[in-house]
């Protein structure tokens, strides 16, 4: 009763089994007989209890009810042939024979079942045990996973581990509901409430558990299996949440203080354009020219921040669709450098490159403009506009920019928020002066699209001042 | 003396007309064109010396214009471009124009673009296509004849290749260079057009002539496009 699934086939581990039943049965029933045969020499009234005892052995040690069954036939047979009169010939006719018989029968019957059922039991409770056991095992193994894939191959490789037989898994199937037998393989579908994954196939082909054990067992484990994936699209549905409204954060801040930081240019100029407009007679030349400065030097800080801008809607189009290309890091150093002395001629910019070469694949403009940013950010935001040191080395696989300076360093309120966007709304009215809290933010978000990590800190040494280093990754193929 | 005639193409009329003003006050003869239509008509019919051309004319692709200019006549062509488009840059240059200018510009930008374009069309008409025999700037000083480069008088030993990219810039001197032109005039037509072992090649020379590689003074990068040498003291 053994096997549901596959009664016809006669598998080895099978016959060896009725083998092995066979004859332990023949044995016993010959040592019975034997030992019959030596106290019928005797006194002849031991037979029946012997060939009793022996029922009750064969049945213990046997698989089923059918050897206790078979081993009673033969013992009341060998009981008619061997020991009553006349021996060694059948004889059916004996009196009392039939009570005989009928003890014989049914208390082979009644230990066979007992015994039987004992042992079933004890098999059923024994796998029980190995299917909580085992349905512990693959919940403790799921419950660290993070993504699906592994989930469900955490889950198809220790249901093939423990049932000792192939699993596979199909992610398409013609039938995706489609439960129980095709073939030599067990189907069980896998889906969530909200999605489905695939199907389940286990061989049942050499399989080595009752079919209904099975079913409940393979049930339990993939409900396992689907709670943990239930689990996971969750999380997943929340991590997109939070990750949407961060960007949207990040929109609303960079409007906030655009609109902000564009304001004040545009006042001064159109205030000092139609000063100059209306009251031409009445200024002289040094106040036209002061006001003509100012308007210059807000023009150039309005294109300044356009660039900016310009920078982010480069890498808005799809932070994965950055176009890079291998760059020498010490080229763009310099380029922005050349730049950076048109813009701010007071300030000595030192820079310092290493001996070896780095390539570093890049988008040659974005990383142009956060070097300008961070440098111009130091030239006035630091209190200390000359000189700034750029430094290019190397760690690792990553190439350090440090862009230093000898000021008086950041205030700590304005480290936790140095890179979102806030920097220029401190409490610290020194830093009202046209913030360039967006020029860091984007400076963030380019060297985020790169990979690559930045971070601003005070220098601990007495020269002081603050430094801001970012660095890029140099393996190419990391993000292409 | 004739002035200069500078061609203006740009559609943009305040842009166009603060050039204009500004060449002007500059001694030269400003004309403007407001369509790639007319800028083409202007050109066949004034011949101006040089042509300033902007590559986002509203009719006509700039390239297109620069193309059909380029077929009858070698007049200097600066082209003006937005920041955030070099390839641009890099095909107005392949096709033949003499120089660009990113928006936004200064006027001392493009006053000293104007110089260079106009001089070095100037030299290779009079000593018709005879190349330079030295160059100087600095302490750097190169002597074409006797492939030599000496840095404050000292001799600097370039590689083969090395001494080839320093003097094919250095005979373009001031004008920008871009990656495939000098791998094309270096390694041949069929050099694969990966501009790295420029790239690598340049990172030495700088190492040998330049002070301080990370402030070049003598060979510029222009960020995607490709190098500039300064220009000769005069």
């Amino acid at each position: 009763m053994k096997h549901l699934f596959n009664t016809h086939i006669l598998t080895n581990e099978r016959k060896k089994e009725l083998l092995r039943n066979f004859l332990s049965m023949i044995l016993i029933l010959i040592l019975a007989t034997l030992v019959a045969e030596f106290d019928h020499q005797f006194r002849r009234i031991n037979v029946v209890s012997i060939y009793l005892l022996a029922i009750v052995i064969i049945a213990r040690v046997t698989d089923g009810y059918i050897w206790g069954v078979i081993a009673s036939l033969i013992a009341v047979l060998s009981v008619n042939f061997l020991f009553t009169y006349p021996y060694l010939s059948f004889d059916f006719t004996l009196n009392g024979y039939p009570i005989t018989f009928l003890i014989m029968s049914v208390t082979a019957l009644l230990v066979n079942i007992t015994t039987s059922d004992l042992k079933r039991h004890a098999q059923i409770a024994m796998n029980k045990e190995k299917n909580a056991e085992e349905l512990y095992i693959l919940m403790r193994d799921l419950v660290s996973i993070n993504t699906k894939e592994e989930v469900i191959n955490i889950t198809i490789s220790r249901l093939q581990t423990y049932l000792k037989t192939n699993v596979k898994f199909e992610k398409s199937h013609p039938e995706e509901n489609f439960k129980g037998i095709h073939g030599y393989w067990y189907f069980q579908p896998l889906s969530t409430s909200s999605e489905h994954y695939g199907m389940i196939a286990v061989d049942i082909s050499n399989l080595d558990i009752e079919a209904k054990e099975f079913e409940r067992f393979l049930e339990l484990a993939v409900s396992r299996t689907v709670m943990m994936l239930e689990h996971l699209q969750l999380q997943e549905v929340q991590r997109q949440t939070l990750l949407e409204s961060e960007k949207e954060k990040m929109r609303s801040n960079l409007l906030r203080a655009v609109s902000h930081d564009l304001r004040t240019p545009l006042t001064t100029m159109l205030g000092a354009t139609s000063t100059l407009l209306d009251n031409d007679e009445l200024l002289d030349k040094e106040a036209k020219t002061k006001l003509l400065i100012s308007i210059r030097d807000d023009c150039e800080w309005l294109i300044h921040m356009v660039e900016n801008l310009l920078s982010i809607t480069r890498i808005r189009e799809g932070e994965t669709k950055l176009k890079t290309t291998l760059e020498p890091a010490e080229e763009i150093i310099s380029a922005a450098v050349i730049k950076l002395k048109k813009r701010c001629p007071d300030t000595h910019f030192r820079v310092t490159i290493p001996n070896e070469l780095l390539m570093v694949p890049m988008d040659a403009t974005l990383i142009e403009q956060v070097i300008i940013n961070l440098c111009e950010n130091s030239v006035h935001h630091s209190g200390c506009p000359s000189p700034i040191d750029i430094t290019l080395s190397r760690e690792h696989n990553f190439a350090v920019f440090t862009i230093r300076d000898y000021g008086r360093g950041l205030h700590p309120d304005q480290l936790e928020h140095l890179f979102d966007g806030y920097a220029s709304y401190s409490k610290d009215s020194r830093d009202t002066y046209k913030g360039m809290g967006i020029g860091l933010s984007i400076c963030m978000t380019i060297v985020k699209a790169h990979k690559g990590t930045i971070q601003g800190y005070n220098n601990n040494n007495e020269q002081g001042g603050a430094s801001f280093v970012f660095s890029l990754p140099m393996e190419e193929n990391s993000y292409e | 003396m004739n002035k200069t005639t500078i061609l203006i193409a740009e559609d943009e009329k305040g842009i166009s007309n603060f050039i204009s003003t500004t060449l002007l006050a500059n001694n030269y003869k400003p004309l403007q064109a407001y369509t790639g239509q007319s800028a083409l008509s202007m050109i066949s019919s004034h011949c101006p010396d040089l042509i300033i051309l902007d590559l986002g004319l509203p009719d006509m692709d700039g390239l297109e214009i620069l193309k059909e200019i380029r077929n009858w006549t070698g007049t200097p062509v600066i082209v003006v471009s937005a920041r955030d488009r070099e390839q641009d840059k890099v095909e107005a240059l392949d096709c033949g124009a003499d120089d660009y200018l990113t928006k936004p510009f200064g006027t001392y930008e493009l006053l000293a673009r104007i110089r260079t374009a106009l001089r070095h069309h100037l030299s290779s008409v009079t000593s018709t296509n005879l190349p330079k025999t030295t160059y100087s700037s600095g302490d750097l000083c190169i002597n074409f004849d006797k492939y030599l480069i000496t840095l404050g008088g000292k001799e600097i030993h370039l590689t083969q290749i090395e001494y080839k990219i320093v003097a094919l810039l250095a005979q373009n001197a001031g004008k920008v260079m871009t990656y495939e032109s000098i791998i094309t005039q270096i390694w041949g037509p069929y050099a694969l057009k990966d501009n790295q072992i420029l790239r690598v090649n340049m990172a030495n020379i700088r190492r040998k002539i330049e002070k301080n590689p990370g402030e070049p003074k003598y060979i510029f990068t222009e960020v995607g496009v490709g190098y500039r040498m300064v220009e000769e003291d005069n």
